[in-house]
């Protein structure tokens, strides 16, 4: 990148973690997936052009997300820092990723631009939006190893597993995490250059590479 | 009542399978997908549908749709990775003796002329191709077609004539032909009436009516207006009219990535985002300026994801190949219920 578009951008606090309740330690009860469990898997997604994340921008909030469980649909709006942002399709396309790898495939996800936040609007939404060209757009290499850079969420988690606990990757481990609110019991199994989460019930946390501690 | 049941569940692609295409005798069927395979589907006995060959090597990135030539001979294949591969079986087995090349970026539909003389591709750089089969083995090309202003979705061939027909994300369909003066090929209409991207496109068995389907969860039926036809609709520079006449709106909740129109049956199927799967039929006294269709059947969660492709079989009345991002390809019999 040659400038920053966006040279001073507003930042804004970090929410505080979900409170926990006693139910989210009874077992006998299936929690779905909320609109707080969504923003806390984008909230740490970071900006393409600043050492901040979505959340921090004001990106990403959680009353900009919708979630139905009876028709299986996401549906993320997420506020370009400028109106003319050129990095919003990059960013939709983090989001969407994202969710892809996190979410179960019963899910179908919308990413959209906030309404009235974005020059190109009705462009940027009907690209991601178009799922034959977000797949063409991941297998490009140079594009797909941007997104990763923008996904890497693996370091809020690194200080969060026991790892004085951790022997093999086949025993079930209680894994810890105050940003994504993972404190369930889980496998953790070798990837080629990570490890997975794996939730117990209903769905999977990729986490690449920054779990080296292990 | 009408149902479609569901013969059998085919497993083995990994990963989104995006096309599924007959045979012209309905003997074989190709599927195609993200994993860069082509897998042909063949009967075992007079029952069991199971996986013939498994095509490797063709192509670098994922094989986004596969066309059998008219004769049954030759496979095309068209792939994200810009190259269109011709695939023959004269050893004996399929080999990739023919790759296509030229378009800049990701080529997304491939097609055959009934003849089996010509051959179409799209692609995203906006453009389509016309290739002309030369002795039946070499391919040049013979246009270069820069009507639409998008990425282009999907091409067909009119089921009689050399009329080529491309859907785009531009919203439109535009149908070209060959200019006899110079053998220039030209776009002669454009239709417009669609509000998002033109997914896929399917002709009725005659030629004479085009049905499309849409990003904006509408399918519509076009009719062929002649010179001088009966109607009085207008006809400039004396070439056929295309008009729409029917939209089929409030059945689709999400995106219709493909249409096929049954030439046996005349019904229409469509693969839809909301994973279902939709039959529609002409009403029998619908009038032909102004036609009506009614959904005779539907199968919610047909597939467990997206739908992407649907074909019928050209021999087999009611036998229907379906594929979706879940990884498997389908076979559905529609069955009468008196």
């Amino acid at each position: 990148m040659d400038r920053l578009e966006n040279i001073s951008p507003n930042v804004y606090n970090k929410s505080k973690e979900r409170a926990k309740t006693e139910d989210d330690f009874n077992e006998n009860i299936y929690d779905d997936i909320d609109a707080r469990e969504i923003f806390d898997i984008l909230r740490n997604i970071n900006d393409p052009e600043h050492p901040l994340t979505l959340e921090q921008l004001h990106v990403i909030e959680e009353n900009n997300i919708t979630v139905d469980n009876k028709i299986n649909t996401v549906h993320v709006f997420f506020t370009p820092t400028i109106p003319h942002c050129s990095m919003a399709t990059l960013i939709g396309l983090s989001i969407r990723v994202l969710l892809l790898r996190t979410l179960p495939s019963r899910y179908k996800v919308q990413v959209e631009v906030t309404p009235g936040s974005h020059a190109s609007e009705h462009a940027v939404n009907k690209q991601l939006a178009d799922k034959e060209r977000v797949a063409a757009a991941l297998e490009n290499n140079n594009l797909i190893q941007v997104i990763e850079q923008c996904i890497d969420i693996g370091d809020h988690l690194t200080n969060e597993i026991p790892t004085d606990d951790i022997q093999s990757t086949n025993t079930t481990y209680k894994v810890l995490s105050k940003d994504l609110d993972l404190n369930y019991e889980c496998k953790l199994g070798q990837l080629d250059d990570g490890y997975s989460i794996n939730k117990s019930h209903n769905y999977i946390i990729q986490i690449k590479k920054k779990l080296s501690i292990i | 009542m009408s149902k479609l049941e569901l013969l059998h569940t085919l497993t083995g692609h990994i990963g989104r399978v995006w096309n599924v295409s007959w045979h012209p005798k309905g003997t074989l069927l190709a599927s195609c997908g993200e994993d860069v395979t082509i897998r042909i589907w063949g009967q075992e006995g007079n029952s069991k549908w199971v996986n013939k060959t498994i095509l490797t090597e063709g192509h670098q990135r994922t094989i986004r749709e596969v066309s059998w030539s008219p004769c049954g001979n030759l496979l095309a294949s068209a792939s994200f990775d810009a190259t269109t591969s011709i695939w023959d079986k004269k050893s004996g087995q399929f080999e990739c003796n023919v790759t296509l090349e030229g378009h800049d970026n990701e080529v997304k539909s491939v097609a055959w002329s009934k003849s089996g003389n010509l051959l179409a591709t799209c692609s995203r750089d906006k453009s389509v191709w016309v290739w002309e089969v030369m002795y039946g083995e070499e391919f040049e090309c013979a246009s270069v077609l820069n009507a639409h202003t998008q990425d282009v979705k999907k091409v067909i061939w009119h089921p009689h004539l050399d009329i080529l027909v491309s859907a785009s994300y531009d919203n439109t369909v535009k149908m070209f032909k060959e200019d006899p003066q110079d053998n220039d090929w030209y776009c002669v209409s454009t239709l417009a009436s669609h509000e998002s991207t033109v997914w896929s496109l399917a002709f009725d068995k005659s030629g004479t009516r085009l049905a499309t389907c849409s990003d904006d969860k509408t399918v519509k039926i076009w009719q062929q207006y002649l010179p001088n036809n009966k109607e009085g609709i207008e006809t400039p520079d004396n070439d056929p009219v295309w008009k729409c006449v029917c939209t089929l709106s409030g059945y689709h909740s999400r995106t219709i990535y493909d249409i096929t129109w049954c030439p046996l049956t005349d019904l229409i199927a469509t693969a839809c985002g909301d994973d279902v799967i939709r039959i529609f039929k002409e009403s029998p006294q619908s009038n032909p300026n102004e036609p009506t269709f009614t959904l005779i059947t539907s199968v919610e969660r047909a597939h467990s994801q997206d739908v992407n492709s649907v074909a019928w079989n050209p021999t087999i009345a009611g036998l229907l190949a379906s594929c979706s991002d879940d990884g498997e390809v389908k076979l559905w019999q529609m069955n009468k219920l008196e």
